[in-house]
């Protein structure tokens, strides 16, 4: 592996922990909740995600 | 030509934090705005106090949050100028 290739790796690595899948509770560990004063918004029937 | 990876700074996450917004404004409005940059995972807005006016949009994407943070401040809703932050 070229020194690049290594740094590519290591990229990837760093970028797919970053952006690995949340979940409920995971988010609501890190984020303030009802008893903190923010509800959770239910998204639209039509919403469909891009 | 492999796919090069981008590497985005240390700030950078996938949950922006929202200034500024009208009071009343509705999960339809919020995931208009907002959803226009990818797909959303939750939205949390602020009820009581001094919390109301603020939210939390989180992204399913890193790199959508990003796209978002970078189109969106100043944003005007309804005569007011969005804030937005990442989420630290």
């Amino acid at each position: 592996m070229t020194p690049d290739r290594v740094y590519q790796f290591r990229l990837e690595k760093e970028m797919e922990e970053r952006n690995k899948y949340m979940t409920d509770e995971e988010l609501t560990s890190i984020l303030p909740g009802p008893k903190d004063g923010y509800e959770i918004l239910k998204a639209p029937e039509n919403y469909k995600p891009l | 030509m492999s796919r090069q990876v981008i590497r985005l700074p240390a700030e950078v996450n996938r949950i922006l934090y929202v200034r500024n917004l009208p009071y009343k404004i509705t999960s339809e409005e919020m995931y208009d705005i907002f959803g226009k940059f990818g797909a959303i995972r939750q939205i949390r807005k602020g009820t009581h106090g001094d919390k109301k006016g603020t939210a939390f949009v989180v992204y399913e994407d890193i790199y959508d949050a990003k796209n978002a943070f970078d189109n969106i401040s100043g944003f005007n809703v309804a005569g007011r100028y969005l804030i937005v932050l990442y989420y630290q």
